[in-house]
């Protein structure tokens, strides 16, 4: 399968049902920062496009960072992720607050663009947070986890087994 | 538990894009030597689906020791991993599922690379589905809560 475009991937992979996908064997990476702890899984890769389903705990801090060699769609699944990319502040306190009539938050399903030049970071609260990073690897890259692909404060601790 | 089953089949059907997280849905635990990270990704009545996530640890399995749930019949759905019974793991093929009526005993080693499962399961008894990993009736019930890890 062949796409031209993150957009379009991002498209595909949102309109699949749960049991289309096909996750690599074994991929789980756990990583803890100074400010928190996040657990990740590959839900499915297509040669440089992949996507990774992150979740962690609240409540947490990850500094600002980048990964220069993906450019990724986020896309919100739950919690209460404060997210930034540069110096904007993507959701209101008042927006993380707010939770839709059937309970789930207000910003579901809302996507960020995080290019590989942009700077972000997140403040995780209480209620821990949940989102999907749906990646294009550039510059032949292997794909392996966007965590592994980072410029920014050193983690604590990485583990995984590919 | 056909009711489960077609719980289970219609989650199956749907895509990330349908999933609505409620605002309970994210937890961890340290259960004997496994860490896990859960997030409940849809919610109907007494069904829900929880995504299961084992951390991993290089160079050792990790044990889930032998436990119940009273109140939750479950489906457990492999995504990742090598997961198998006390006795030893095996690598799971994506889809491949065991069914875990509830009050059954049972308990799961898990190896290096960690695991991921999709638990769909229905709330019985009248209570009110929370985490899975909270209806626990086992040797480490009294330190299985949402913690802080690492």
């Amino acid at each position: 399968m062949e796409f031209d475009s993150l957009p379009s991937f991002a498209r595909w992979f949102l309109s699949q049902p749960f049991r289309a996908l096909r996750p690599p064997r074994s991929l789980v990476y756990f990583y803890q920062t100074e400010g928190g702890i996040v657990i990740s899984t590959v839900l499915c890769r297509h040669g440089q496009y992949q996507v990774e389903l992150f979740a962690g705990p609240g409540p947490g801090f990850f500094p600002p960072h980048r990964h220069p060699n993906v450019d990724s769609i986020e896309v919100m699944l739950g919690g209460d992720v404060g997210f930034r990319v540069g110096e904007r502040t993507v959701f209101s306190e008042a927006q993380l607050a707010s939770t839709a009539s059937d309970g789930a938050s207000l910003v579901t399903g809302q996507r960020i663009r995080v290019r590989p030049t942009d700077q972000h970071g997140a403040s995780v609260g209480e209620a821990g947070g949940a989102f999907l990073s749906i990646q294009r690897w550039l510059n032949d890259v292997e794909p392996t986890s966007v965590g592994l692909d980072w410029d920014g404060p050193a983690h604590l601790a990485i583990r995984g087994v590919a | 538990m056909k009711g489960l089953v077609e719980f289970a089949r219609s989650v199956l059907t749907m895509s990330f894009a349908e999933f609505r997280p409620p605002p309970d849905a994210l937890r961890a635990y340290r259960i004997g030597t496994a860490e896990f990270h859960t997030l409940i990704l849809f919610r109907h009545d007494q069904y829900q689906v929880e995504y299961i996530t084992c951390s991993p640890f290089p160079g050792r399995v990790s044990v889930v020791p032998e436990h119940s749930h009273p109140n939750v019949n479950s489906i457990d759905m492999f995504v990742h991993g090598q997961v198998g019974p006390l006795s030893g793991v095996v690598h799971c093929p994506y889809g491949s599922k065991r069914r875990i009526p509830h009050g059954v005993l049972h308990g799961a080693t898990v190896g290096e690379a960690g695991s991921a499962i999709l638990c769909f399961q229905q709330w019985i008894n009248g209570i009110e589905p929370t985490s899975i990993a909270l209806d626990w009736r086992g040797p480490d019930h009294h330190e299985v809560r949402a913690v802080r890890l690492g």
